[in-house]
């Protein structure tokens, strides 16, 4: 196998410009993949893909596909209603028309049941809530008049009348990724255009929310992973003091994401807000071998005769542990495959293939762009420094004494982080992972603050007996379950078929008692049909007499998961204790599919973090032929996703979908070096004479490397710190947390465990390892 | 000093119309001409409305109409189908130079209720028809040119342009497909303000009754945007049955059935 190792390590340095040559091809047929590769951020694709909730949800979605649809500009003017603001919000409405959104809603068009005022007491007004021929006084009046209307309260102004909205909804089969964002664009660009100096004009609703929010994030994540890679590239710089060296590692891992990126083109898969930090973990993944693989290149070419030389007995001597690193990150990732949502997968999987692909061509392109290098001395007072001395030294050290207090120092840290993370909340907004000084979030919160909502679940009505939905007991249930909901501090307000019937009725009845349900099912049909007549679409939002569906709403705040997932059992609990024969009703909505995958992913995570602990266990018990060495490989690595839990409880950060993306980082990059020095002890103790001695050597050969990745790692990852998004500064803190962590238990408390475990069995029992990685 | 007034106007207008707006007006009134002088006229509609995702309702009614002495028109639909409202009655009469008006009949609440000043854009009956859409097409609503010569689906057919004048109309243009035989509307494409296509509506199935009133079998309406749409059937036309003013009166709706 070595041997096998060493001659293709030897044919590549002998015929460097062939495997450049294939690289380049490979690359190129990677290119045309890749430029089929499409960018869909569209958050639908979290949703779980199959299951109750999503069956639930996509009937819904058929009957009242409005209820994700709508965009909404919200107008706070500093005039008094009147004729000068009607004209202003009728311009801000021509541009949703041209937009392409239908049903646009504003005060403008709003349709009013009234008892007439005139001279005739039987008339009944159809009419426009205001009519922009009148004056600035009627027209005030008109909307004083209805200042309370349960139906136009919240939706076309706030209880004040100081905030109006304009609201028209995206077709449903343009609201993908794509189509949002071409909306929300031509809207944002429109409303620019308006020049209206006197309101506050905030564009919003969830739409836009979907359109801006992964915008923002790609923004954010193209300009970090750029000046990550450049803080990189000058640590690396600092410490190796080649720039030549440092352009050949990013050039070894850039051609791994190309080629990605050309696999997802082929197989038609988008690029996902998941799929987009693939180049930011090859980056960290990728680096880390190569660091260990141009520092064990520099150390051979001291002794060696030529370059190439040195370049294939580096590589041949690290191309096994190399190769265990990228299998056991790649396993790592690809235990999100475990999750069975879409897009988790398709990270897991793609993440997985990445790194494996890094690992090809650092073990193909590196050693074929070194063996064409010329020099052969290099200036190595970054990496002989003596601060870098300093840490391995009593890393040294401790192997010969304090390896009790190293395992009481680090039992106790653990202890205190599982006492930490024991209190973490599992809690997710519904809008979550962004910085709440972002604009995006400026808008959710005003929006919220006047009194409009964001978000809605509904109860999804649905006739499968006789009885029609309009009959009066249906009509009762649905006003008390809103009664109930109403209760709920998390509610906004609510919506039914009974805030349109019963203005109607006490119009026709000419009483002012207002807000009495029908009483017999005839009278509710008649007052269908005339609300059909004043407003059908506002009718079909709620109800859809012909297939037997309707809907109650219920508006709710982002008050996050902590709140809104018991509140969601309470209304499912209500819903099932309180069935009415012949309709079945369902709590469904946007946020009960957030919460679905929410709790999904979660239930998931102990048992993903388990398989990939089991599953890098027995890989590395296979490479080492050793059971007990596999099991001491998991201790070091475990310790980082402890302290990563401590950490965020200290912080004051929640567990949610993101923090799994971070633990699985934290897991691969610690996983690295565990395996190097791993690797490089088993190598050195056939021929040490105590494990001790053994462990010391180790620690001087392969301790530098381990450093030193792991500064890269902080240096490059303590980017993200300055993002807009939350996902990405807990990506790069507790990247920076975990390489900390991680680095502490290879430099002290594996060597600890490895001294321990030999010195209970002094005979060195990984001879095939150790002729393995030889 | 009137006749002057007069003459002035008539120059005015005169002046401002091009030949092909003049032909257009023309076509448009041999259309209209096409539509009325019926006397009066009974049929039985079914209404399909689709929502663009293979789903419809349907609404049956019958529907009487007659041209009353002082001009217009006065159409009465009483609903036969979904049972729960069947009774209920629409009566809409339409006067030249004046708003349309309405009265309802609700026979559960056993009220007849005039509807005030509704507006000729909202939706007929829940239908993708629009008030605008299903009245007769008084040439005085609109400004036409003739636009040129097509055929459709094998007939021979001017196509007009007309703009409504009334302001509030949820158009900014419609293209009216006449036939050149029998001066019947074939379809019409109907723009919104923005001059992209909206609706179009077709008549379909013509049949000449009385061997003077070409009527349609159907009117298909289609909805570009959204998908639905909407057909009306009708049948059992029948003409001049001696129908009376007076079974046109709101104070009679109730006894419409």
């Amino acid at each position: 196998m070595n041997d096998r190792i060493a001659i293709y390590f030897h044919r590549i340095v002998a015929h460097p410009w062939r495997v450049l040559l294939a690289s380049v091809v490979l690359v190129g047929v990677a290119a045309i993949g890749a430029r089929h590769t499409r960018v869909d951020y569209g958050v639908e694709q979290f949703f779980l893909p199959s299951g109750p909730e999503r069956e639930a949800f996509e009937r819904y979605r058929r009957s009242f596909p409005n209820e994700d649809a709508q965009f909404t500009l919200f107008w706070k003017d500093q005039r008094s209603p009147g004729q000068a603001m009607y004209r202003d919000m009728e311009r801000a409405a021509a541009l949703f028309e041209r937009a392409g959104l239908h049903d646009i809603r504003w005060i403008g068009n709003a349709q009013i049941a009234e008892q007439a005022s005139g001279d005739r007491a039987d008339d009944l007004s159809l009419q426009l809530l205001m009519d922009p021929e009148k004056d600035d006084r009627d027209l005030a009046a008109a909307l004083t008049r209805h200042r309370h209307d349960p139906l136009l309260q919240g939706f076309l102004w706030d209880s004040s009348q100081t905030v109006f909205a304009i609201h028209g909804y995206i077709e449903p089969s343009q609201n993908h990724d794509a189509g949002r964002r071409a909306v929300e664009e031509s809207l944002t660009r429109g409303i620019a255009g308006l020049g209206i100096n006197e309101a506050e004009l905030v564009l919003g609703g969830l739409p836009v929310a979907r359109s801006r929010a992964p915008k923002l994030l790609a923004a954010d994540l193209r300009f970090l992973a750029g000046a990550a890679v450049m803080v990189a590239a000058l640590v690396l710089l600092y410490f190796l003091r080649n720039p030549t060296q440092v352009l050949l590692m990013i050039s070894s891992i850039a051609p791994a994401y190309l080629c990605t990126l050309g696999l997802m083109g082929f197989l038609g898969k988008p690029i996902s807000l998941l799929t987009s930090f693939i180049p930011v973990v090859v980056l960290v993944i990728g680096m880390c071998d190569n660091v260990h693989l141009v520092a064990e290149f520099r150390g051979r070419l001291r002794g060696t005769a030529s370059i190439p030389s040195a370049v294939a007995t580096t590589f041949s001597s690290l191309a096994v542990p190399c190769f265990y690193t990228s299998l056991t990150s790649a396993i790592g990732f690809g235990g999100l495959a475990t999750t069975r949502i879409g897009i988790v997968v398709d990270f897991g999987v793609y993440t997985a293939v990445a790194i494996m692909l890094t690992y090809g061509f650092s073990m193909t392109l590196l050693p074929a762009l070194l063996s064409l290098t010329r020099r052969r001395t290099f200036d190595d007072r970054g990496l002989e420094a003596v601060w870098l001395g300093k840490v391995i030294g009593p890393a040294a050290r401790r192997v010969r004494m304090g390896r009790w207090q190293t395992f009481g120092l680090f039992g106790a840290a653990s202890l205190v982080a599982i006492a930490l993370g024991s209190g973490l909340r599992i809690n997710t907004l519904l809008i979550d992972d962004i910085k709440k000084e972002t604009p995006v979030m400026r808008d959710i919160r005003w929006i919220e603050r006047h009194g409009f909502a964001l978000f809605q679940l509904s109860v999804h009505l649905r006739q499968t007996g006789e009885r029609p939905l309009h009959d009066p007991a249906v009509l009762a249930w649905m006003q008390e379950f809103r009664r109930v909901a109403e209760r709920e501090p998390i509610v906004q307000k609510t919506v039914a078929l009974p805030d349109l019937l019963t203005p109607i009725r006490s119009s026709v009845i000419g009483s002012s008692s207002t807000h009495e349900l029908p009483a017999t099912k005839q009278e509710a049909a008649e007052l269908v049909l005339m609300a059909e007549m004043s407003d059908p679409a506002v009718v079909h939002a709620l109800y859809r007499q012909d297939q037997g569906e309707a809907q109650v709403i219920v508006a709710i705040r982002d008050t996050g998961s902590v709140v809104l997932q018991p509140f969601l059992e309470r209304m499912e609990s209500y819903v099932k204790s309180h069935s009415l024969s012949g309709v079945e009703a369902t709590v469904t909505g946007t946020p009960v599919m957030i919460q679905s995958f929410t709790a999904r992913l979660l239930a998931n995570l102990g048992p993903s973090v388990l398989l990939d602990i089991v599953l890098i266990s027995v890989v590395m018990m296979q490479m080492f032929r050793s059971v007990r060495v596999g099991l001491l490989a998991v201790v070091p690595n475990v310790f980082p996703l402890l302290v990563l839990l401590g950490a965020m409880r200290i912080g004051g950060f929640d567990l949610k979908p993101s923090t799994i993306l971070v633990f699985s980082i934290a897991y691969g990059m610690a996983v690295d070096n565990t395996i190097h020095l791993l690797s490089r002890f088993l190598e050195v103790a056939r021929s040490a004479a105590t494990p001790e001695a053994a462990l010391e050597a180790s620690l001087k050969a392969a301790g530098r490397a381990m450093v030193l990745t792991s500064v890269v790692v902080i240096a490059g990852f303590a980017v993200l710190l300055i993002s807009h998004f939350q996902v990405l500064f807990l990506i790069g803190a507790m990247t920076v947390i975990s390489a900390v962590a991680a680095l502490a238990a290879d430099l002290f408390l594996l060597p600890a465990l490895l001294a321990l475990a030999w010195r209970r069995r002094p005979a060195l029992t990984a001879p095939l390892v150790a002729e393995k990685v030889a | 000093m009137v006749a002057g007034l007069m003459l002035a106007c008539v120059v005015t207008v005169s002046a401002g119309q091009s030949p092909d707006d003049e032909r257009g007006r023309q076509l448009a009134a041999d259309a209209y001409r096409q539509l009325t002088g019926y006397g009066d006229a009974t049929a039985r509609l079914t209404i399909i409305v689709g929502n663009g995702r293979d789903e419809e309702r349907r609404r049956s009614v019958r529907w009487r109409s007659i041209e009353p002495r002082g001009g217009g028109e006065r159409t009465l639909v009483v609903f036969e189908e979904p049972r729960d409202v069947r009774g209920t009655a629409l009566l809409t009469v339409t006067r030249p130079g004046a708003e349309d008006e309405q009265w309802l009949y609700l026979p559960a609440m056993n009220r007849v209720k005039r509807i005030a000043s509704h507006s000729r854009s909202g939706s007929f009956m829940g239908t993708e028809f629009s008030y605008e859409d299903i009245a007769l097409p008084d040439v005085g609503r609109y400004r036409h040119r003739w636009i040129g010569e097509d055929s459709l689906e094998g007939v021979a057919a001017w196509r007009v342009e007309r703009l409504a004048l009334d302001p509030a109309s949820q158009y900014g243009r419609q293209v009216v497909w006449i036939d050149r035989d029998h001066h019947r509307l074939l379809r019409i494409d109907f723009f919104d303000r923005n001059d992209q296509p909206l609706k179009t509506l077709r008549f379909v199935g013509y049949r000449l009754y009385g061997e003077r009133y070409w009527r349609p079998d159907e009117l298909r309406m289609v909805n570009h945007r959204t998908g639905a749409t909407t057909v009306i059937e009708w049948r059992d036309y029948r003409f001049r049955m001696g129908l009376a003013e007076r079974d046109f009166d709101p104070a009679v709706l109730a006894r419409s059935q």
